[in-house]
């Protein structure tokens, strides 16, 4: 698949989109900014420019990739005292040096993974109006939509899901808003090109 | 059949949640012994009134790309993030006083240890 038209009750003409992104840039959901920016073939408008200082490096290069050391946790599962042992050093090591760990045989199933990949997926290609539905209204820490972050005013170039686990899990909830309509007509799932995706989840805790 | 749809959805992300959740709290376990502390000190972080939550990020294309950020440059404020990536490279980390693209391994997490550890272990950690 790839891109189709959204309804143009959504999406005005490319030259009144400047128009109409400056003048409601407060209210729409990065998935509106984002799909009518690409489909518009517009240039980046200012609410998305960095500071020069906060842009990205860019060096995609292969040759350029930090290849963080890699901890293998199946010694923890297999091994004795002093594997478990080795495993603590590796990871207290990593922390001091990196600021992070890669983590490896890490015991949470590939598969359950790849099929919560597959279901984030579907959520990023659900159409605008159920996006809407479940929109994080400013100020608010869950629903669907990546905006500003406090006192800030530059949006970042991404959507998001903000779900929570626990004390209570509102996942049902907004899976709910973005999947419970049978007039939505799936013909307007795909907003962009399935190649340049990129999806990333994080999970935090406390 | 969207009930069915919207089922499968939240059951997918609640089961992955709770086998990360689980990871977590070895890998708090392992962290906390390693740096110095009883390992069970920071268990409480775990405990049924803690927050635990998700966020599903996705990057589309930009036309603009060195102009734009798709996650401006933080530090986590929790005790621990666990990070999966695609295959697409995107995560950058500063060391040595530059920012630095990470090899993403789509078989691996990156475990992220946020603030709220290093408050506890008083260590600085980049």
């Amino acid at each position: 698949m790839g891109m189709q038209q959204i309804p143009s009750t959504r999406l005005p003409a490319t030259s009144d989109l400047a128009a109409m992104l400056a003048a409601s840039s407060g209210s729409l959901t990065n998935a509106v900014l984002i799909s009518a920016i690409l489909q518009g073939s517009m240039k980046l408008p200012e609410m998305f420019v960095e500071v020069e200082d906060d842009r990205a490096s860019v060096c995609a290069q292969s040759s350029e990739l930090l290849d963080v050391p890699v901890i293998d946790l199946s010694k923890l599962w297999t091994g004795g005292e002093t594997d478990r042992q080795s495993v603590v050093c590796a990871m207290a090591e990593a922390c001091e040096k990196w600021g992070f760990l890669q983590v490896e045989n890490h015991g949470v199933d590939l598969k359950l993974i790849a099929r919560c990949q597959a279901q984030a997926h579907r959520l990023f290609e659900r159409p605008l109006e159920a996006k809407e539905r479940a929109h994080r209204p400013p100020g608010e820490k869950f629903g669907y939509g990546a905006n500003t972050w406090v006192d800030q005013t530059v949006r970042h170039w991404a959507e998001s899901f903000s779900l929570q686990l626990h004390p209570y899990s509102n996942i049902a909830e907004y899976a709910s808003k973005l999947f419970d309509s049978e007039q939505e007509d799936f013909r307007y799932c795909m907003m962009f090109s399935s190649d340049c995706k990129l999806v990333d989840i994080a999970s935090s805790f406390a | 059949m969207h009930g069915g749809v919207c089922c499968v959805c939240s059951e997918t992300l609640e089961e992955y949640m709770g086998e990360v959740e689980k990871l977590a709290r070895q890998l708090t376990e392992l962290l906390a012994e390693g740096l110095g502390l009883p390992p069970t000190r920071l268990n409480h972080y775990f405990e049924e009134s803690a927050m635990v939550s998700m966020r599903l990020n996705l990057y589309p294309p930009c036309p603009e790309p060195e102009l734009a950020i798709g996650l401006r440059a933080h530090t986590d404020p929790h005790l621990l993030t666990i990070l999966h990536q695609d295959n697409v490279v995107g995560l950058q980390v500063f060391i040595n006083e530059q920012w630095v693209t990470v090899k993403p391994r789509p078989e691996c997490f990156v475990v992220n240890v946020g603030d709220l550890f290093q408050v506890h272990t008083h260590t600085h950690i980049q």
